[in-house]
């Protein structure tokens, strides 16, 4: 079976009036890191490293594009000085199936914008409110 | 704006809107106007090589379009002729430069710009009529593609 290719991914978040924004045209990366983190719980007298389940879940989604009017009035603001206001994201990761979404409600992380000769980009990181992290779904985010 | 074709149009324009250029000195590939005696310089422009790459997910697309952009001079005698073109065609460039986006009124264009300038050729070689150079006009335009499957 022929494996996915981005053009049946996509990535929509809040913009700066909280309204959720398809911006998949403008994103040339999107990158999700879940799982557990790991702790190490090696004792005295182990004969090899073991490591335990972390409390909760890795719950991060950042994203790479390239900026126009649409992705500068959402990430200047979010570059200049932060906000406390929470976004909805939703990564779209395939057209059908019963996880074809990411969704989530997430604080803003890091963001930057790249002004290099050329091309501008961004980049920005959402970590997810819930510590149960995000949820993989089939229903797009609202 | 959207196509080759309209691109090629806007480095057209761009030309013609320099002084001594007009539509009777200028054209689309359309290389008879070399023998109408209307002017002692050309400028036809064709198209080169394109280059097609996916730029974001979801459908976006970066196409980059050469445009090849030929000024002919006629060849008069050994003295002036080659320093005229070259004097032609840093005119040309400097009035090109100040559109990095050909002026054109759409959304899609990113960059256009002169990306190259090849060496002066002599036609024929062994007994020159004319002298040309090619520049390269290279276009970026972004498009999204609405898939159907």
């Amino acid at each position: 079976m022929a494996h996915d290719l981005s053009d049946v991914a996509g990535f929509r978040v809040d913009g700066a009036t909280n309204v959720l924004t398809d911006i998949s045209g403008d994103v040339t990366q999107v990158t999700v890191n879940g799982g557990n983190g790991l702790i190490e719980d090696t004792g005295l007298g182990d004969a090899n490293r073991t490591e335990q389940r972390d409390i909760g879940a890795v719950k991060a989604v950042s994203i790479t594009g390239m900026i126009n009017t649409t992705t500068r009035a959402i990430f200047a603001p979010l570059a200049a000085k932060g906000t406390s206001v929470t976004k909805t994201i939703e990564v779209k990761i395939a057209s059908s199936g019963s996880a074809r979404y990411i969704t989530g409600e997430a604080n803003v992380g890091p963001v930057s914008l790249s002004i290099p000769i050329g091309l501008q980009t961004f980049t920005a990181e959402y970590r997810s409110t819930s510590g149960a992290g995000f949820t993989s779904t089939s229903v797009a985010a609202s | 704006m959207s196509g080759y074709s309209d691109i090629e149009a806007l480095w057209l324009a761009r030309v013609r809107a320099i002084s001594g250029y007009s539509d009777s000195n200028t054209s689309r590939g359309k290389w008879g106007i070399l023998n109408s005696g209307a002017s002692e310089r050309y400028v036809i422009v064709k198209p080169g090589s394109r280059d097609r790459q996916m730029n974001s997910i979801g459908g976006g697309r970066l196409e980059t379009s050469q445009t090849v952009i030929e000024v002919w001079q006629k060849y008069r005698d050994d003295g002036d002729t080659l320093t005229t073109l070259q004097t032609a065609v840093d005119t040309l460039l400097d009035a090109l430069d100040r559109y990095p986006r050909l002026g054109g009124l759409g959304s899609t264009i990113r960059q256009g710009e002169i990306a190259a300038v090849r060496e002066v050729m002599q036609i024929p070689a062994d007994a020159p009529q004319w002298l040309k150079v090619e520049l390269i006009g290279e276009t970026d335009e972004e498009t999204v593609i609405n898939y159907q499957e």
